[in-house]
């Protein structure tokens, strides 16, 4: 799911082009969403050398952005270098293919290092009545584990892995624990999982500096159909079964009758014609 | 006369007892014939087939995000009134079934709102309301008269905030239920609109259930 570091951003020129009027079809283009984890430092993303995200601020999701596919060369500066011409805090390459959904992250190591991780977004249908949760470990901290309602849902989460699940729609408060232990280091947070939806919480900050969060993005239009329609149980709807039965019977009574009158003639007369 | 000089060296005009006898058994034939064509009458012509699909693929006309916004402020329907085919039943909200089926309001009268999916007054995607169209136990459903529906009848939905939602029907179609577009008819996404759904066509008695699902297409009334 996690793909090596570097990630497509933009022609985000094209980006404000194409919300501006009517979205490129989702099979030809990438949807990307950029995600800020890096605390206290508001940045400037540079995509193929255009200022796209200025004065980034974290904790923030940008996006989603449809691009066309291509390759694309990011370079995030601290929001006070707004000509990007001084040192980058990170720097990446992205391919981005047509039709995918890919989240770019932009956080620290699990040794608090700046760095950029590109996530591969599921995008595929959950059942009705569901939504899927996604936690990704992006955070300065050592491995965690996941409690949904109480109960721990997802065990040993290390920078930068991510675990998903789907769940009955509804609400539900998460925090985050050190792992094997009670120690919450976030949360309790409510999430509100709307059927049809993926929520993906993003753990980021840094557990040495107490700047430890969560950032969620949520994509939509992922619900999944009933798959029937049970809707009656008489029969009485059916179409014109007891009037078809009427008339037929007494087609064939009719028939019969037929049948009866000339069979019955036709013995009579061999009988006669015998006697 | 011509005719009545001939006719006494004509046959008889009434039926030889053979002919009767066949006659007998082509009717027999007959009735056997339309006992079983029954079991797979002819279908009701649909009207404009292939409106409930063709307008989930429409794009609405704004944005994802301020569709959901909307959503997140509507109220659920209360009541549903056909008044063409004395239809008014209330509404209440239903999800799926274990199986993951429509969970349909067990009491017939009652008609059940898809709770997952957009509520009337969205900007985009399909409103779902389903009932039964009858039952083994209780007679006919609220449902029951809707294959009567003709294209332009009114539909009101009643929301539990008192707003009266009107729309027009613009297609009628019965599907084999393994047929049913079941994605497209409880999209989200497309053009805004209704649809009822039901029960139609032939009943199979030996599983008590029908084959086919009936879907009313209806638009919101500018």
């Amino acid at each position: 799911m996690r793909r090596p570091l570097s990630l497509a951003l933009t022609p985000l020129i094209a980006l404000a082009a194409a919300l501006a009027t009517t979205p490129a079809s989702a099979a030809m283009t990438a949807t990307v969403s950029v995600v800020h984890g890096i605390p206290k430092t508001p940045v400037n993303v540079f995509v193929n050398g255009k200022d796209l995200l200025p004065d980034f601020q974290p904790g923030t999701v940008a996006g989603p952005l449809s691009l066309p596919p291509g390759t694309y060369h990011i370079a995030v500066f601290p929001a006070a270098d707004t000509a990007g011409t001084g040192t980058p805090v990170i720097t990446a390459t992205e391919n981005l293919t047509a039709g995918e959904n890919a989240s770019l992250v932009a956080h620290l190591t699990s040794a608090g290092a700046p760095t950029l991780t590109a996530y591969a977004n599921d995008t595929s249908p959950v059942p009705a009545g569901q939504a899927r949760i996604v936690v990704r470990h992006d955070a300065a901290a050592p491995a965690v584990d996941v409690r949904v309602n109480g109960h721990a849902a997802f065990t040993g989460l290390t920078n930068p892995g991510q675990v998903s699940a789907l769940l009955p729609a509804g609400t539900v408060t998460a925090d985050v624990v050190l792992a094997g232990t009670s120690t919450v280091v976030i949360g309790p947070a409510t999430l509100n999982l709307q059927a049809g939806t993926e929520t993906i919480v993003y753990a980021i900050g840094s557990a040495t500096d107490k700047t430890l969060g969560l950032v969620t993005q949520t994509i939509t239009g992922l619900g999944g159909a009933p798959v029937a329609v049970p809707a009656g149980s008489g029969g009485l709807a059916a179409p014109a079964a007891p009037a078809t039965a009427s008339w037929v019977w007494g087609l064939a009574a009719a028939g019969a009758l037929l049948l009866f009158a000339g069979l019955f003639s036709t013995i009579r007369r061999t009988v006669r014609a015998r006697g | 006369m011509f005719q009545r000089s001939s006719a006494p060296r004509r046959r008889p005009l009434r039926p030889t007892p053979g002919s009767a006898a066949v006659a007998g058994a082509a009717l027999i034939a007959a009735a056997l014939a339309a006992h079983a064509a029954s079991d797979h009458p002819t279908q009701p012509p649909s009207l404009n087939p292939g409106v409930a699909t063709s307008l989930a693929a429409q794009s609405p006309p704004t944005s994802a995000g301020r569709m959901s916004a909307a959503t997140g402020r509507l109220s659920r329907p209360d009541r549903l009134a056909i008044a063409s085919l004395g239809i008014g039943a209330p509404v209440v909200p239903i999800g799926v079934t274990a199986n993951g089926a429509l969970a349909i309001p067990s009491d017939i009268h009652t008609v059940g709102w898809y709770r997952y999916g957009p509520a009337p007054g969205a900007l985009a995607g399909s409103v779902v309301i389903a009932g039964h169209v009858d039952s083994a136990g209780q007679g006919p459903g609220a449902l029951f008269p809707l294959r009567a529906i003709t294209v332009g009848a009114a539909v009101t939905v009643t929301t539990a905030d008192g707003r009266a939602w009107h729309y027009r029907v613009i297609g009628r179609q019965e599907y084999p239920k393994a047929a049913l577009p079941l994605s497209a008819l409880f999209s989200p996404a497309g053009t805004s609109r209704l649809t009822l759904l039901t029960c139609g066509g032939p009943f199979n008695h030996h599983t008590g259930s029908y084959l086919d699902n009936l879907v009313v297409t209806a638009v919101p009334v500018p």
